[in-house]
């Protein structure tokens, strides 16, 4: 009888695996982009109560909330190469719906989900700026949009930033999903090599260690940035500061 | 400034009732009144940071029409007048400095060398120039109020507008503040301010102007208003505000 867990194997098949670590993580990248740009688009014509945007906004976020993953990545493999035959067969455009790398449809179906739930991290982060400081800056004579890169803008990072931090973590793991459009990442490639040799618990294992590290460091990541950003409001004043006032009561 | 017939409401609550008011140049004009009179409504609808609903706010050639507002003009008056608030609204991640630089590099478009001495000037002015660097929540209650003070005249406004500027302060801070301000009275700025502290309106201020539910019943000189009051409402107002006082001077 053979060996009920192959411990060689796992460790064989652990670099064949994570040699496709770029591929998802390029999938990440892109799809965060996408729902970055698209989810603060949704949270700013919430905000700002744009007509029709805004309630077009309110349905999308609504079906993405109910909608599995999996499902928006089926109907995003199957539905955009329809749409686009349809306009071929319309206005006799020439696309050729076979020459769509899966990749393309990876970026999209997560970058899509991705926007619904940042638009929500957004909106609420944007939302919980200190109105009193907003005033400040309208009275100071700042035009809307300064006022949004100077005062806005900072504060709504810091409260966003464990949020989107979670959301980046969550799109990481949901990159592997992938596979079901033809993606070779790692988890495609983990289910490769499983049945190569007919060992799959040895390489769960192997991919389930390589998301565990990327999602610790993103995490990590996150922290540290949320860290430099609240600078300012650490109660003592750093070293620097000290100094320069040290300095200052000296001359005084 | 002069404003002309401004009206407020809140939904179905009128707030302000057709306000006239001139506040003279280089003059302290103080606005009184219980709470709920409109006094900070009609403050915050100089700076635009309440819209009213009608009325016209006019600063030397900016007019400003309630009812057809461009918004070239509610930055032109924006830009005209500084606004002293109640809770200070610092921007708490800028350091006092930083604070008082920010309309100075971001509006008056100065370099960051310019501003920055400009800055230190004010603020020694308040006398916070060893405090340049802290951030707010660094800072006492007084010394953050002095802060948005020295913002504020750090844009040389025509008019600044001072909401309560000592309501929100424990009482042992409220000298310093008003020390400041006084300053600034004698030096000759425009200022318009709601304020509770009736010693310190008697003594810096030009002109008194009691409200009273969205209207300016009375107004006059400190002496006369508070020595004279005409109307009754005036009279119960500071009969109740001046309970020890003694009026023999």
């Amino acid at each position: 009888m053979g060996k009920l867990f192959d411990f060689d194997f796992l460790l064989e098949a652990f670099p064949k695996i994570l040699r496709y670590l770029p591929v998802t993580l390029e999938i990440t990248f892109v799809a965060m982009i996408i729902g970055l740009v698209l989810g603060l688009g949704i949270a700013l014509s919430e905000i700002h109560n744009i007509p029709v945007c805004k309630q077009l906004g309110q349905g999308y976020v609504a079906f993405i909330r109910g909608t599995p993953l999996m499902v928006l990545i089926y109907l995003t493999y199957f539905g955009i190469p329809l749409m686009l035959e349809s306009l071929n067969r319309r206005f006799g455009t020439g696309f050729n719906t076979n020459a769509i790398p899966p990749l393309a449809y990876a970026f999209v179906a997560l970058g899509l989900n991705d926007a619904a739930f940042n638009s929500v991290a957004i909106r609420s982060a944007i939302e919980a700026v200190d109105k009193r400081e907003i005033e400040a800056a309208h009275s100071i004579g700042m035009t809307a949009l300064q006022t949004f890169k100077r005062v806005i803008a900072p504060q709504a990072l810091i409260i966003a930033v464990p949020n989107l931090g979670n959301q980046i973590i969550g799109l990481i793991k949901g990159t592997s999903l992938a596979f079901t459009v033809s993606v070779i990442d790692i988890m495609a490639s983990a289910r490769i090599q499983g049945s190569r040799g007919m060992r799959f618990v040895e390489v769960y294992i192997d991919v389930a260690v390589i998301y565990w590290v990327v999602c610790f460091l993103t995490g990590k990541c996150a922290a540290l940035i949320e860290r430099r950003l609240r600078r300012s409001e650490l109660t003592a004043p750093d070293e620097k500061t000290l100094e320069k006032n040290d300095i200052y009561e000296r001359n005084v | 400034m002069q404003i002309i017939a401004l009206k407020k409401s809140f939904g179905k609550t009128a707030v302000l009732r057709g306000i006239d008011l001139t506040v003279p140049d280089g003059k302290v004009t103080a606005v009184i009144g219980p709470s709920g009179s409109g006094k900070s409504t009609l403050l915050r609808c100089l700076d635009y940071l309440e819209k009213p609903n009608s009325g016209r706010i006019v600063l030397d050639d900016i007019v400003l029409n309630a009812e057809q507002p461009h918004k070239k003009d509610i930055l032109a008056l924006r830009r005209s007048t500084a606004m002293v608030f109640q809770q200070f609204n610092l921007f708490r991640g800028r350091t006092a400095r930083e604070n008082v630089m920010e309309g100075l590099v971001q509006v008056k478009r100065m370099s960051e060398k310019e501003a920055g001495v400009i800055a230190e000037h004010y603020l020694n002015e308040v006398g916070l120039g060893s405090r340049m660097n802290y951030y707010p929540r660094q800072l006492s209650g007084g010394q953050q109020q002095r802060v948005g003070i020295a913002r504020a005249l750090a844009l040389e406004p025509k008019v600044i507008l001072l909401d309560e500027p000592t309501s929100a302060l424990d009482p042992e801070m409220i000298g310093e503040v008003l020390v400041v301000i006084g300053k600034q009275a004698k030096q000759g700025k425009t200022m318009l301010i709601v304020s509770h502290e009736m010693d310190f309106v008697r003594e810096i201020a030009d002109e008194v102007v009691f409200m009273d539910d969205g209207l300016i019943l009375e107004q006059g000189p400190p002496r006369e208003l508070f020595l004279n009051p005409v109307h009754e409402r005036t009279r119960q107002f500071l009969a109740r505000v001046f309970q020890n006082f003694d009026y023999a001077i």
